[in-house]
């Protein structure tokens, strides 16, 4: 028997919300004990972007997707 | 009608609405968190009662930070506050190490439930605390506490604002005055993962150095190996000037991973988790 978990199915589509956002460049996982965090990963040219004024936005398309908080990685995607 | 502003209290009209509040107590213990509301309140009752009259509590626990302990006895010590901190045991409650929404209900339950005690052996005749009237429109289970054991709210009776605090705090000189709210560590934890003293500490440790940092409005919220940190906008640039700084940091405190929430910092975040019909069952806001 597979010990691998299923995939989240909200993934799928926050990876399209967040392609026609502009920052497609972004990758995304499931994080917090009853899976509520969406936890972005994305280079650090990217962050100006996603943390100013389409910051709402971009949490507020992953929100609907049913994640409760939406948070952007403090090491960038090129770093350890 | 709406009220005209005629017949709307004046902050001079609430301050001494205070006074007179506090005269008719007598004499108090203060349940002090050295934030800017139970400050005011300590300060503004020995001005009016005296020393003897009052004194200042600090209820010590894992869920206590420590700059709030430091700050509660360094003001006391300052502005002449009889104080003293009463060691409270409310993570030995399983209601509360469970960490329900209605948490603060048996944390404030035990601690003024200690208060009452020690103000009947010290003979001081009321516990207050620092409530204020901004308050009541906040989801605050800890009111029910506060309520059932006799806790008087005086700054909250008074109707004073916590702007009229701050202001009044400022007149006064203390420096509690543009200090920024500050809940114990156990908010930082969502309902439902246990309040641990090993969570609380490695809360605290991140909180500690990002305050190193300069930060200062912003909190470190718990999600089991992630560290998920909330900014307040005018610290977004000062937070991403040391961003690795601060990465380090997070993980030097026992986090796998840190990230910032895009929202920014916002009180009461973790109550975003509750449905509104579980804060009306709750007796909060509706």
């Amino acid at each position: 028997m597979s010990g691998i978990p299923p995939a989240d199915p909200r993934l799928p589509h926050a990876r399209a919300a967040l392609a026609e956002l502009g920052v497609g460049g972004t990758e995304v996982e499931v994080a917090g004990h009853e899976r509520e965090v969406a936890l972005l990963r994305a280079p650090a040219t990217e962050y100006e972007r996603l943390l100013g004024e389409a910051a709402p936005e971009i949490a507020g398309r992953l929100r609907e997707l049913g994640f409760r908080y939406v948070a952007l990685e403090l090491a960038a995607g090129d770093e350890p | 009608m709406k009220p005209s502003s005629e017949t709307r209290p004046s902050a001079a009209a609430k301050r001494q609405r205070l006074l007179e509040i506090l005269r008719e107590c007598g004499s108090v213990v203060v349940g002090y968190s050295g934030g800017v509301d139970s400050v005011l309140l300590a300060k503004v009752a020995v001005d009016a009662l005296g020393p003897a009259h009052v004194l200042a509590v600090t209820g010590k626990s894992d869920s206590l930070a420590s700059w709030m302990e430091d700050t509660a006895r360094e003001v006391a010590h300052r502005f002449g506050i009889p104080w003293l901190e009463l060691r409270t045991d409310e993570l030995a409650d399983p209601r509360y190490a469970a960490n329900p929404s209605d948490r603060c209900y048996f944390c404030k339950s035990e601690l003024w439930s200690k208060l009452g005690e020690l103000a009947r052996a010290r003979g001081l005749r009321v516990v207050v605390d620092g409530s204020n009237a901004d308050d009541l429109a906040d989801y605050r289970p800890g009111a029910r506490a506060a309520a059932e054991r006799g806790v008087r709210s005086p700054l909250q009776e008074a109707g004073l604002t916590k702007a009229e605090i701050r202001e009044w705090s400022r007149e006064l000189g203390l420096p509690t005055w543009d200090q920024p709210a500050a809940p114990c560590l156990a908010s930082r934890i969502p309902y439902g993962l246990g309040v641990t003293p090993q969570r609380l500490r490695q809360i605290e440790a991140a909180e500690l150095a990002l305050r190193a940092l300069g930060l200062r409005e912003f909190r470190v919220r718990h999600h089991d190996s992630l560290a998920r940190l909330e900014v307040h906008p005018r610290e977004l640039p000062l937070l991403l000037a040391r961003r690795r700084e601060a990465h380090a940091a997070l993980l030097a405190a026992g986090y796998a991973r840190a990230a910032l929430d895009l929202q920014g910092y916002r009180r009461g975040a973790l109550n975003e988790a509750l449905a509104p019909r579980a804060l009306v069952q709750l007796g909060g806001p509706a």
